[in-house]
């Protein structure tokens, strides 16, 4: 408590007295000052018009010194509790906060002897209705089928997975050519609440204002602020009202939209856990092309030339199914889960460098898909995961198939530089009838790869490794 | 330490020099503006400063008291931001039958509102009138007061489904 009174007052009071204040002991102050000037008595009896008048100045007092005091706790990242504060606040550091993430589903794919061999291309958005559930491809699609047999599609399946929920066109946006220009996306359902929007499926194209100007889809980026003048990126960040703001360049960070020029919003609206669906139920679903009157030009702007679009005919020659259930539909990051990953960004400014590094960016973006992450050295990878196989009896470990699989598809002959990467992945065993998920397949680790290269330190090695399971087993003797 | 206030134990103010014991604001706020030339609300004019400062109605010794005592019949328990217990709940009565036994038990609420939270008089008699006719009560109460000489003074008012008012 301060011992130092003000001086320049006459009230005898502490300089940060006025915040040791609450109704009842500002009353009390109030009646002693009105009993020192003997203007007025009747302060001192609760049934007078005084004493009504003190009570309300006095309570005022307390519920301003409250909000003042809720105002000062949140506004500061460590005290910050209100999850509209703590996205204000992280932004100062450049931390966006995680979205809603969609269901994933990893499939197989099979072409039977009427589809020619060839390289084709599905579109993007191109979707299945699983029983009401949509499921989408997010990028476009290709894949090439070697022979004129039937033939399991590797490529296909090895590479892409289905995303729960459908592409919804937002309508045109015409950018008035400021610097760093802002759109927020409002997309509300009749009762007033924010539709669900997958976080990491927000596609912007832009098309400029010349007469001879063409669609082009722009990238995303964490920062505009590591983007080139000319860069056709921008940012995207989900604001405190739980609403994506995309910012565009000013010509120095990223390029500025110029005035008039046409935006293309296209967002995957996700069913949320409704959306999830187990295995089998993609069995023989027919894929339907995504077609609008605007995305008829996007696409006809945006996808090589040299591309072999798969047609509605082709596509009924190519039967989808699944062996595992989806991921789980992710929340968006609650403030717990914010004030742990924004310092960890910041730490890492959007680069990869050490274990902690790839583990809470993995983290961060693959809550769907991840239940935990473990990220090791080659020296770790040696002496742990190998030595294990030997301590067990296991005489050549680099042949055990897990590892010879993960070492085949990703690794390359040197392996001092390797970033082992384990991750569990996330399906919770509710029922006997669950199938538990003990690896990542293919595709999904193949997301992660691709994501990880543009962040990652240029010589590491990035192996998705498939965690080591032991099995303990219990017996219980009656007597 | 712990405090502990008892609301029939308050201090009582020291005689003031001024010819009054007690003073209270009156509601609604009223300048007092017999003393300046104007009498009337400001000129806007900053070298008229000194005469627009001027100080409102109070009420003083009797008026203070019929105060307290207005505030105590029409404030709910709950109702005073600062000291829920203050109060009687007389308008509970209006709705009730206008009878006999229902002003006893309005004379109970007031001789107890009263005793507890107006330590400046000494009641000598509560009389509540039924009116079934009007549904409303009359209340006669006299009381002295032993800071003002232990003079005497009666006050009447009327409780009905409109609320309780003084009527002399």
């Amino acid at each position: 408590m301060a011992t130092n009174n003000n001086q320049y007052n006459d009230f005898n009071l502490s300089i940060d007295g006025y915040a040791a204040f609450d109704a009842l002991s500002l009353k009390n102050l109030i009646i002693k000052r009105l009993n020192a000037t003997n203007n007025y008595t009747d302060q001192r009896f609760e049934g007078s018009n005084l004493s009504s008048i003190i009570d309300i100045i006095a309570y005022s007092y307390h519920v301003l010194l409250f909000y003042l005091n809720r105002t000062s706790s949140e506004s500061t990242f460590t005290t910050a509790e209100l999850y509209e504060n703590v996205n204000k606040i992280v932004k100062l550091i450049g931390y966006n906060p995680i979205g809603k993430q969609t269901a994933i589903l990893p499939f197989k794919a099979q072409a039977n002897n009427t589809l020619q061999a060839n390289t084709y291309t599905i579109p993007r958005y191109s979707y299945f209705n699983i029983n009401g559930t949509p499921y989408t491809f997010n990028t476009d699609v290709t894949f090439t089928k070697t022979t004129d047999a039937t033939e399991v599609l590797a490529d296909l399946q090895s590479n892409y997975l289905l995303y729960q929920g459908s592409f919804t066109e937002y309508p045109s946006y015409f950018a008035n050519g400021a610097p760093f220009e802002v759109l927020t996306i409002t997309v509300v359902d009749p009762v007033g609440v924010n539709v669900n929007i997958d976080h990491f499926n927000i596609h912007i194209y832009v098309k400029d204002t010349t007469a001879s100007a063409k669609w082009v889809q722009w990238a995303q980026t964490q920062s505009l602020f590591l983007e080139r003048s000319n860069a056709t990126k921008y940012e995207i960040r989900l604001n405190e009202n739980g609403r994506y703001e995309i910012k565009f360049g000013n010509n120095i960070n990223g390029q500025q939209l110029n005035t008039g020029a046409e935006v293309a919003i296209y967002y995957l609206q996700t069913d949320g856990q409704r959306g999830e669906v187990g295995p089998g139920l993609l069995n023989n679903k027919k894929l339907s092309f995504y077609n609008t009157a605007r995305f008829n030009l996007i696409k006809t702007d945006t996808i090589s030339l040299n591309s072999n679009l798969l047609t509605t005919a082709q596509a009924a020659n190519i039967t989808f199914s699944n062996i595992d259930s989806s991921t789980k539909y992710a929340d968006a990051e609650d403030v717990t889960s914010i004030k742990n990953n924004a310092p960890n960004t910041f730490k890492s400014q959007f680069r990869l460098i050490t274990a902690d590094d790839f583990a809470n960016h993995i983290n961060k973006n693959y809550s769907n898909i991840i239940a935990s992450t473990r990220v090791i050295n080659n020296w770790d990878y040696i002496s742990g995961h190998l030595k294990y196989y030997f301590d067990i009896g296991v005489a050549k470990p680099n042949i055990n198939s897990r590892v010879l699989l993960n070492q085949v598809k990703f690794a390359d002959s040197s392996n001092f530089n390797n970033v082992y990467i384990y991750a569990v992945p996330k399906l919770i065993k509710t029922t006997s009838l669950t199938t538990r998920v003990s690896y990542l397949n293919d595709s999904q680790k193949q997301l992660i790869l691709n994501d990880l290269v543009n962040v990652k330190l240029t010589t590491a090695e990035i192996i998705v490794n498939d965690p080591v399971y032991v099995e303990i087993n219990l017996g219980v003797s009656l007597s | 330490m712990a405090t502990i206030k008892l609301q029939s134990v308050i201090e009582q103010p020291a005689k003031s020099t001024k010819n009054y014991t007690y003073s209270d604001l009156h509601l609604d706020f009223i300048p007092i503006y017999n003393s300046v030339s104007f009498g009337s609300y400001t000129q806007n004019n900053e070298l008229l400063r000194d005469k627009e400062i001027v100080d409102i109605v109070a009420d003083f010794d009797l008026g203070a008291i019929r105060n307290s005592l207005f505030n105590l019949f029409t404030t709910i328990p709950g109702q005073k931001i600062l000291n829920p217990y203050f109060g009687l709940n007389l308008m509970q009565y209006v709705f009730e039958a206008c009878d006999e036994d229902m002003g006893n038990a309005i004379g109970n609420q007031i001789v107890s509102g009263v005793t507890t939270f107006e330590p400046r008089v000494n009641l000598t008699k509560v009389q509540v009138i039924a009116d079934p006719n009007s549904q409303q009560y009359i209340i006669n109460i006299s009381f002295r007061i032993p800071t003002l000489n232990n003079t005497s003074f009666q006050l009447r008012g009327v409780l009905s489904t409109s609320g309780f008012v003084f009527t002399s």
